[in-house]
């Protein structure tokens, strides 16, 4: 009887819990449609308005070298990162992050009172929003075609750099890469770029800068490739073994350069 | 047939982005970003023999060159960046940017295709600018009076945010300087939380370098160093300066910090300890 009791209990406060998250993340949805208005823009990614992830939904995911919240698997979870989109990858860098983002700056009243002005604001956010959107639809053909286009750029431009390291054009090589970021800037999270990257500088003796680019692509990168680079590249190692593959370069990398740092 | 391509490319995105802000087209994919594309934005020209764009060592990056000059000098304009807001520091970078041009980007049949479908809204583009704008226009005043009960909150919002950030970076400074840089590093990742282009703004990636090089952490270490030298620049806020009057200028903190990169990587490569830690951080729990 005490048992099912306490069961019950257990429920209930499970069931409380939740719902104040979703409150919590309804508010912030409102909040995201209010950009008109300053300050008030930007609140949903501010400490003390933030939605945090319980701590027992964030998990080390070894594969990404980072913490995951809602499980470790990819096509469930999302990777942790902080405001500047760098990987939480060290339980120091997870407790200053939570501490941050836990941190309340805002009183109570301020908060609600922030919650309740987005949320009157919210219909005549939405009439406005529709009000934009229907004259603009035959824009969306141009919006779709500079889609796809800046997409096929993009993977050719990354192909065109691995096709020029294997030739051991590594200037080539490199500035196709930075074409190719310079067009879409998250493949620095989204590919394996850094990796090449940091590859090609180790080919030309430039020690730093390999470093740096396999350390950033240990920070931002994920396993997550879009299709387009795993279909052109089958035979690419998986993002752990690329990960486990720089560690062995970077040895490589001090015995051949004899110390050279290039800047 | 190329001077056609990109005359009518040049005229695609003026139409664009004519009619973009004014319809607030936003949220359409691919059309969104177009003002961040290269040679969309604002054209990069550069050549070397007669460059707009100059390698500016203080701030060790590009920086375009004004057309205008005050008291017999050359006026100084914005340090070039990327759509991430990361410096543009080496010739490749810039090359890369000035020459991903639209025809080489979309391809001149691409392109014409594109332009000739917009061609045929220029119409709903024209009657747009006749029947929208007023109705936008309107609108725009109405959200502006919805909006006034909400300004004293915002407003105060704004303050209390910023006076945080920037007491927390202070207090980060203050930390270091007592010895204690975990706390110091905990302050600045509050920070920049609260103001995420601090990284930008201000040196606090120089001083992330330092407080993990004194925690014997070279790997932070040497990416905090980097960033700063991706992102920062001279022009701090007042802000920060006002209470570290002494601090080294960002030529001497951007000498150290190199200085510190190279032996950082010499250590890192030579150890091959870049991902050791992943080997022990499961563990690791919060």
């Amino acid at each position: 009887m005490t048992d099912a009791m306490g069961v019950r209990t257990d429920r209930m406060a499970q069931v409380v819990k939740e719902g104040q998250r979703l409150c919590r993340v309804g508010l912030c949805l409102l909040l995201s449609g209010c950009t008109s208005l300053p300050g008030f823009s930007e609140l949903k990614q501010l400490p003390g308005f933030m939605d945090t992830p319980p701590q027992e939904e964030i998990q080390y995911d070894k594969t990404v070298l980072a913490y995951r919240v809602g499980g470790t698997d990819a096509s469930k979870g999302s990777v942790l990162r902080n405001a500047v989109g760098k990987k939480i990858q060290t339980a120091q860098e997870l407790k200053r992050f939570t501490s941050s983002v836990n941190r309340e700056i805002v009183g109570v009243a301020t908060r609600y009172t922030a919650y309740t002005l987005a949320g009157l604001y919210t219909p005549y956010n939405v009439a406005t929003k529709v009000f934009y959107i229907v004259p603009t639809v035959p824009l969306f053909v141009a919006g779709t075609v500079l889609k796809s286009a800046r997409e096929e750029a993009v993977e050719t431009a990354y192909g065109s750099g691995r096709t020029h390291f294997m030739r051991g054009e590594l200037k080539e090589a490199l500035a196709d890469w930075s074409r190719a970021i310079a067009l879409e800037p998250e493949l620095r999270a989204i590919s394996d770029l850094d990796y090449w990257r940091g590859r090609a500088f180790q080919e030309d003796g430039k020690v730093t800068e390999a470093v740096i680019a396999y350390q950033l692509f240990l920070s931002y990168s994920e396993r997550t490739r879009p299709d387009f680079f795993t279909k052109k590249f089958p035979a690419d190692m998986r993002w752990e073994e690329e990960s486990a593959d720089i560690e062995r370069r970077l040895s490589e990398v001090q015995n051949s350069s004899n110390g050279k740092v290039g800047m | 047939m190329n001077l056609v391509c990109s005359c009518l490319a040049r005229f695609v995105l003026i139409f664009i982005f004519l009619t973009a802000p004014l319809s607030g087209c936003t949220t359409f994919d691919g059309l969104k970003r177009i003002r961040h594309l290269p040679k969309a934005a604002e054209t990069i020209n550069y050549d070397p023999k007669n460059p707009d764009v100059f390698y500016d060592q203080s701030v060790r990056a590009y920086r375009r060159m004004s057309k205008h000059q005050q008291n017999g000098q050359q006026q100084l304009e914005a340090v070039v960046r990327d759509t991430l807001g990361k410096k543009i520091r080496q010739e490749e970078e810039l090359l890369a940017l000035s020459d991903t041009g639209l025809s080489r980007t979309f391809g001149p049949s691409r392109t014409a295709v594109m332009g000739g479908g917009l061609l045929l809204g220029v119409g709903i583009f024209v009657a747009q600018i006749i029947l929208f704008f007023p109705c936008a226009l309107a609108l725009g005043v109405v959200g502006e009076v919805l909006g006034i009960p909400a300004l004293p909150v915002s407003s105060h919002l704004e303050t209390v945010y910023l006076e945080e950030a920037q007491q927390a970076y202070d207090r980060g400074r203050e930390q270091l300087a007592a010895g204690s840089p975990e706390s110091a590093l905990a302050s600045w990742d509050h920070a920049e939380q609260l103001i995420p282009s601090l990284q930008a703004l201000s040196d606090m990636n120089y001083w992330r370098g330092q407080a993990f090089d004194s925690l014997n952490e070279p790997r932070p270490a040497l990416l905090a160093y980097s960033t700063f030298l991706d992102y920062s620049e001279s022009s701090l806020p007042s802000y920060f300066k006002a209470n570290f009057a002494d601090d080294p200028t960002w030529e001497r903190k951007a000498d150290h910090a190199e200085s510190r990169m190279a032996d950082l990587s010499r250590r890192l490569a030579r150890n091959g300890a870049l991902v050791t830690f992943s080997s022990e951080q499961p563990e690791e729990r919060p």
